[in-house]
């Protein structure tokens, strides 16, 4: 258990008196109280709840930022096609939309759809790789969320509020679940391009929680993190002596003041930074990957290259224990089909479907989905209204995410939204209903990850949230 | 108003259930001991006439089958299909929220359901509230006593009273305190905690007494700086907005000037707060009071968030939970939207704590005025306003529509209805609400006034015209305007906005009062004088905080203090003195510092000083725990000994640029800009807040990510190469000894200096011989000189020192030019001057193709003063030409004060050929004396312009003027350096005994030896030491 200050376990559950605080934080504690005080600090990215009952070990997220239009790949509406042209009749109620266009007429979408595999799930043809995949995947067709611009919506999907400050969902798994390899971040985040994501690194932040859980950003070039990598001037041999200099001095200045474990544990730190960046590079190197797994991800091709490589890359750090990896696709937004949705989602259908894809094959042929969770989806939808014509405004009240692998009831669709796709209708899951649920998949239970800060006992979803059940295959 | 604890009356529900005809007396039961009191306690606060969570309404029976959102609240008779019991049993929804329901309550609930729900006809269900007996003794809100100080026997121990209290605690205990920590930590710990920096060595000289130290520090401005970064943690203080575009905020930095500001001038803590709250109500004229209201500007704001009126909420909502954060220690977040579920803070407090900033307007036209100026100024704006009122109407009904509808940027039409119709009105026409969301919606837009002629007709535009010469009419009246600043708050005007508790659909609105449980007094609110158009809260607000017998604000602030030197404050949670929180170790203590707070004016000098010179701050850190100990106060609650501390992100950064000696050329940590969206890399691995919400105590993390910044990144190799450059070529344990004294203030003891010359010796053996690219070429006659290409913009350079000529001097060169300029530019051999004509000195080069003085004409460029007092610039030229791509030698002499033929002599003698004539040539000048500026001597170009290309073997300076005679007997007269390019291992060496190397920085060329870089990398290792970033 963590809180504002480091403090002891034991004066943690003085500090929560009796009765409720003492409830859950003792359902927390993985260790006995009477370890003792002075010994070594256990490491923070230790786990501190069991996830025995858990399919997931780790998640990818693979978020399309800007937003992705339902109506457009899983959420087949007929009725844009009678309503084409005409306004929105006033019984779908009214919504404040982000570019103030309510009033636009109806664009009716211009694929084709079809169902796929044994399950009979609908997707649509901008999304023929994903497709095959039908009987794998659970598609949530009603979820919503609070934050009708980008800035608000990229923040609440990734940490439940529109507002800054809270810690993300990586961040949450990272502090309950910790890692079993601390020689890689316990949380890593990828981007397919250079741009930056909406709200930038607060997206992957620790909040009000210490930075330790935040997630650590894979560069787009250079070195895989920063300061991975030996300035120039300095060998291995050399750090290696360094190091072990280093080393003397610290334990010598650390033998006088032996109970002090923060002087331990940074000891410790450099060793483990050491350790990282022998691994670290390892990890991402693709060229350990055969030539077909590497056309498979579509390596070979330059529309699917840069997602393909981070689709590639999470397999990779998955394997290798990482709990909870994040993609963004389009970063900077490159999904807000305003106008030109045709172009605009041709091409980044193309560039993201066949890398997601290959990731879900890849996974599966190596028996990893069962233990991990892919979660794909964006900030919100879009509109069923058009906007300048030919695009789309951004849905919040009703929107399509899915999810595949790690303990999900796949080969169905859940939940719905209305005849036009504008609102959720059936089992409507909220963001926070969605973070609790990734949390059950990973068998944490949502209501007891909380960690207390300025006399409150946080959560991921502020109380709010509930766990959809019916999407578990356990449990 | 009154800060005892009060007595609550409960407000027990209303008991009128009449006589149930069709109800038994045991279902009457059922209902009046299972149902009843369940849910008048736990539910109809939010599910009632006040509040309809989820649309949900649980006040009667009706209301209970109707059901909310998800649909009926209970199926009569089944149990299991009925909601409110799987919520109660935390299945789906988890009701109450706060804690969940007794199993013995729940199964009443439902055997009330099975039983088919029966209902008292008449029942209508009202909430009660939950204060409690034990809520009024939460010892936070009680009154702050003047505690005597206790009578200890401590053998002399004791160095002032609060050592005496912390002394009878452990005695309670029966614990020792430790002794004192040594001079030297002692020094070094002081330093640190008032100052944020490390001592530095001339300090360790002189001796001086601790407590002398402590005032001399508290007088540093250092130590405003270094309180100013626990505040604007506080205030979540940042230079950008947060949000996608976190656009910059320039003003912001105007803020955090004034807190450093405020800390050295020692301002009173009742003041400080005064001004931030209400600086603009209290001293309108003075300008550090209104920077203060910066601090109702902090928060995040989304530039372009179409929903105007919900930011606004939220920005209110934030301003108000930053206020209790920052002044009463208490989380206010969570009343928010229901009643503190552990702490007696209603919902209502909220509102009405909110209330006071409900007013608030954000400026960027604050007048700076005193009272005076501002009444005069609003007087005669109200008397051109009368009498201008009719024609502005006019206008306004002319111009605002025009300027509306083509507004631009973001534009008005973006807005709902709702908005729109706000910022349609005139100002005046507007509430006090309209007018604070009109105002926040046109910060999105540009309106253009001087486009309105292209976009009326003609008549209209004929019309405005005319109105406009009618008001230009009544300009006499117009008050001159006053000076402004931006990026302030005050009051939207006189009148306040009403105030709604959310989701509250009485209609009632709340006014400003404080927490319930600390004061039921109303807020008494004096409006300010009417010209500074305020409504005065925030000035009563303000006087609450700072009224001595409030009980919180002097605990909290005495407690942050603490904290900041102990680690931990008397009471841990600094930001929680709540029911979650932790209670005062030494409740006494604290009471006794927050009294001598107050009465010694609320300084804060004072409080530091009071605490820094106790015996329990100076105790030693490294006693070791006993078993006793261990079982005693493990984590030394009580202070048996002092805490360690690890230096803050900002420490960390500053002491390494005070070990290299950059602190001062580059500013300290707390100067670097704060982006929300972008955290300095630097200063965020090691805790630093992300500003976004207030922080009170920062997180202490320890992470391999610092490791690999401190190890790999270049910043800190940067650092320990300059602190090598500083500590000089010394013998290797001179060297170890001054580094250890430098970083750790202690000397180095023989082991470790041992240990540090076997790692340079080991380091130095594996480092290889720097591989570098050949500096040196060949001449035809095969002299040996450095080979520059004006490509590579290198830098050779004499460092300055006094004895650089200011009067006669001799310049000789051993060179070899490649090429000219294509232009009129200097090919430099070496220059003592700027190249500005206007600044002295003196250059010696050859002219290019496009000279004045033809081409390759070797020139003395002179800048001195004639007699005059001025510096003036003149060229004078040899008229000796020198061939590309052969050697010579060439020689200036200058006898300043001589401005006759015989003033400058030059000299030059072709070296490819044994019996070449050494060529004389002697030139008038005219600068009589001051030559001299104060920059280093530059060899092969001028302030890195006017470069040489071809080779330069030596350059000799002398302060005389050596005749033809003493320069062919290579005499040392006045020899100052002679700087050399003929051996690759010493490459700039000065061969004269002066010492006076070049620095020569050529690109691949700056390969450092093994020696230099085994000695690098031991300050490195020094850097990242734990002895570095922790404090005794």
């Amino acid at each position: 258990m963590w809180t504002d200050r480091e403090i002891s376990r034991r004066d943690m559950l003085l500090q929560a008196g009796g009765g409720f605080g003492a409830l859950v934080l003792a359902g927390l504690l993985s260790e006995s109280l009477s370890a003792g005080e002075t010994t070594v600090a256990p490491s923070p990215l230790a786990a501190r709840m069991m996830n025995r009952m858990a399919r997931a070990k780790s998640v990818i997220f693979l978020f399309m930022e800007g937003g992705p239009s339902h109506l457009d790949l899983t959420d087949p509406k007929p009725a844009l096609k009678k309503l084409e042209g005409k306004p929105l009749p006033d019984s779908f109620g009214r919504v404040i939309t982000a570019m103030g266009e309510f009033d636009s007429p109806v664009l009716a979408d211009q694929r084709k759809w079809r169902q796929h595999g044994e399950s009979g799930q609908w997707f649509s043809d901008w999304i023929p790789n994903i497709a095959t995949h039908a009987d794998d995947i659970a598609v949530i067709r009603s979820c919503w969320t609070n934050g009708i611009n980008h800035s608000g919506g990229v923040c609440q999907m990734n940490t439940g509020t529109q507002f800054a400050g809270r810690p993300s969902l990586g961040a949450w798994v990272t502090y309950g679940l910790g890692t079993p390899n601390e020689n890689l971040p316990a949380f890593v985040v990828m981007q397919d391009r250079k741009g930056t994501v909406v709200n930038g690194p607060r997206n992957w932040g620790a909040g009000f929680m210490p930075a330790l859980y935040q997630g650590t950003a894979m560069q787009v070039e250079g070195e895989p993190f920063l300061n991975l990598g030996r300035p120039g001037s300095v060998d291995a041999r050399q750090q290696r002596l360094e190091l072990d200099f280093l080393a003397t001095i610290n334990k010598r200045h650390a033998a006088t003041r032996q109970d002090n474990s923060e002087l331990d544990a940074r000891i410790r730190s450099y060793e483990l930074a050491y350790q990282m960046q022998a691994h670290a590079p390892e990890a991402v190197d693709l060229s350990e990957e055969t030539a077909e797994t590497q056309k498979l991800y579509g390596l070979d091709n330059k529309d699917t290259e840069a997602y393909g490589r981070n689709c590639l890359l999470a397999r990779r750090f998955v394997e290798r224990g990482v709990r909870f990896v994040q993609c963004y696709h389009g970063a900077g937004s490159k999904w807000d089909a305003h106008k030109g949705i045709e172009a605009n989602h041709s091409t980044m259908c193309r560039a993201m479907d066949q890398p997601v894809s290959a990731l879900l094959t890849d996974l599966k042929q190596r028996g990893l989905l069962d233990s991990t969770l892919v979660v794909w989806g964006g900030e919100f939808g879009r509109t069923p209204m058009s906007e300048k014509g030919d695009g789309r405004d951004h849905n919040p009240t009703g929107f399509t995410m899915w999810m595949a692998g790690g303990g999900v009831r796949a080969g169905h669709a859940y939940g719905s939204t209305d005849e036009v796709g504008l609102h959720a209708v059936e089992d409507r899951l909220h963001v926070h209903d969605i973070h609790s649920t990734i949390l059950a998949l990973m068998g944490v239970d949502h209501k007891k990850l909380v960690y207390l800060h300025k006399g409150q006992m946080e959560r991921i979803d502020q109380n709010e949230g509930r766990v959809f059940k019916d999407i578990l295959s356990v449990g | 108003m009154r800060f005892v604890p009060v007595i609550l009356l409960l407000l027990l529900s209303n008991f009128v259930a009449s006589a149930a005809d069709e109800l038994t007396p045991q279902q009457v039961e059922l209902f009046e001991i299972n149902v009843r009191p369940v849910l008048v306690t736990h539910c109809v606060k939010c599910h009632g006439d006040a509040k309809q969570e989820g649309s949900l309404r649980l006040t009667t029976l009706e209301e209970m089958l109707r059901g909310g959102e998800s649909g009926p609240a209970i199926v009569p008779g089944k149990p299991g299909e009925s909601l409110l019991l799987e919520a109660l049993r935390y299945e789906s929804f988890e009701m109450p929220p706060d804690q969940q329901l007794d199993g013995k309550v729940v199964a009443g609930i439902e055997k009330w359901i099975a039983a088919g729900a029966p209902w008292p006809k008449t029942a209508k269900l009202r909430p009660v509230s939950k204060i409690t007996e034990e809520d009024r003794n939460w010892w936070c809100i009680q009154p702050i006593r003047d505690p005597a100080v206790p009578d200890v026997n401590d053998n002399g121990w004791c160095r002032n009273e609060i050592d005496r209290f912390v002394f009878a605690r452990l005695a309670q205990e029966g614990i020792q305190p430790a002794e004192a920590a040594d001079q030297q930590s002692l020094t070094r710990r002081v330093h640190f905690a008032l100052t944020g920096l490390p001592p530095t060595e001339d300090v360790q000289a002189t001796h001086q007494k601790l407590d002398e130290l402590i005032d001399q520090l508290l007088d540093n401005s250092a130590y405003g700086e270094n309180q100013a970064r626990f505040w604007l943690d506080l205030v979540r203080y940042a230079d950008s907005d947060g949000y996608n575009a976190d656009h910059a905020r320039p003003e912001a930095a105007q803020y955090r000037d004034y807190v450093v500001r405020s800390f050295n001038e020692d301002k009173p803590y009742d003041r400080f707060v005064m001004e931030q709250l209400a600086g603009d109500e209290i001293d309108p004229g003075n300008r550090d009071a209104l920077i203060a209201t910066m601090y109702l500007r902090h928060w995040i704001y989304e530039w372009n968030q179409r929903d105007v009126e919900g930011q606004w909420a939220e920005i209110l909502s934030d301003v108000t939970e930053t206020t209790s954060d920052v002044f009463l220690g208490l989380s206010m977040k969570c009343a928010r939207c229901h009643d503190h579920k552990f702490d007696p803070l209603l919902q209502k407090d909220y509102y009405q704590l909110l209330s006071f900033f409900a007013p608030l307007q954000p400026r960027e036209d604050m007048p700076l005025a005193d009272l005076a100026t501002r009444t005069e100024h609003y007087q005669q704006q109200k008397k051109w306003e009368a009498a201008t009122e009719d024609i502005r109407k006019r206008l306004d009904a002319i111009e605002r529509p025009a300027l509306l509808s083509h507004s631009t940027r973001e534009g008005v039409a973006k807005f709902v209805q709702e908005i729109k119709a706000m910022i349609s009105k005139r100002v005046v026409d507007r509430t006090p609400y309209e007018h604070q969301i009109a105002s926040m919606a046109a910060r999105q837009f540009d309106l253009h006034p001087d486009k309105l002629p292209e976009w009326l007709d003609e008549n209209q535009e004929a019309e405005r015209q005319e109105l406009r010469q009618q008001l230009a009419a009544f300009d006499h009246l117009k008050p001159r305007p006053l000076p402004t600043l931006s990026f302030l708050a005050s009051d939207v005007g006189p009148e306040a906005p009403p105030t709604f508790i959310l989701d509250d659909r009485s209609g009632v609105s709340v006014e400003p009062g404080f927490p319930f449980i600390i004061d039921d007094t109303p807020a008494e609110i004096v409006p300010p004088p009417e010209a500074l158009r305020s409504t005065g809260r925030r000035t009563a607000l303000a006087r609450w905080l700072t009224d001595p017998q409030n009980p919180l604000v002097a605990r909290v602030i005495v407690n942050r203090v603490w904290a900041q030197h102990f680690g931990r404050g008397l009471v841990d949670t600094v930001n929680d003195f709540g029911h979650l929180g932790t209670p005062p170790t030494h409740p006494d203590l604290l009471d006794w510092l927050a009294t001598r707070f107050v009465e010694d004016g609320w300084s804060f000098r004072k409080l530091h000083r009071r605490i820094l010179s106790s015996a329990t701050w100076q105790q030693r850190s490294d006693r070791p725990i006993t078993d006793e100990l261990r079982m005693l106060d493990p984590s030394n609650t009580l202070l048996w000994r002092m805490n360690p501390r690890r230096l803050s992100a900002e420490e960390i950064v500053d002491a390494m640029l005070s070990a290299s000696g950059e602190l001062g050329v580059q500013k300290r940590a707390l100067y670097r800009p704060v982006r929300r969206n972008k955290p300095d890399p630097q200063l965020g691995l090691f805790d630093f807040p992300g500003r976004i919400r207030s922080q009170g105590q920062r997180h202490q993390t320890t992470t391999s990510p610092q490791a690999l910044m401190l190890l790999n990144n270049a910043w800190s190799h940067d650092r320990a190469a300059a602190m090598s450059t500083l500590l000089g070529s010394q013998p290797d344990d001179d060297f170890i000894r001054a580094a250890y004294r430098r970083l750790f203030f202690r000397d180095a003891s023989g082991e470790e200096v041992a240990v540090a010359r076997e790692f340079l010796n080991s380091y130095e053996s594996v480092t290889p011989p720097p591989v570098r690219p050949k500096l040196l070429a060949e001449m035809a006659d095969g002299t040996l000189g450095i080979d520059l290409d004006p490509e590579q913009k290198s830098s050779i350079q004499v460092p300055w020192f006094d004895e650089l000529p200011n009067g006669d001097f001799t310049v000789e060169a051993t060179v070899m030019l490649r090429s000219l300029y294509p232009d009129a530019s200097v090919r430099t051999i070496a220059a003592h001057w700027s190249g500005n004509n206007g600044d002295r000195g003196w250059a010696l080069g050859v002219t290019s193709t496009k000279s004045a003085y033809q081409p390759k004409n070797l020139i003395l460029q002179l800048v001195g003063d004639r007699g005059d007092g001025q510096p003036t610039y003149e060229v004078i030229a040899s008229n000796l030409r020198v061939e590309l791509n052969k050697p010579y030698y060439l020689a200036v002499s200058v006898k300043l004060g001589d401005v006759s033929e015989n003033g400058v002599t030059f000299y030059l003698q072709d070296l490819s050929m044994d019996d070449a004539t050494l060529q004389v040539a002697h030139v008038v000048h005219h600068a009589k004396s001051e030559i001299r500026p104060q920059r280093s001597v530059e060899i092969g170009g001028r302030s890195k312009t006017h470069l040489w290309d071809g080779l330069i073997h030596n350059v000799q300076l002398r302060n005389a003027a050596l005749s033809e005679e003493q320069l062919q007997a290579d005499e040392a007269t006045g020899l100052l350096f002679d700087v050399r390019f003929a051996d690759e291992q010493h490459v700039g060496q000065d061969a004269s005994s002066h010492h006076h190397d070049a620095t020569v920085d050529i690109k691949g060329a700056t390969a450092k030896s093994p020696q230099q870089l085994a000695r690098i990398a031991l300050l490195h290792a020094l850097l990242n030491s734990n002895e570095m970033i922790y404090v005794d």
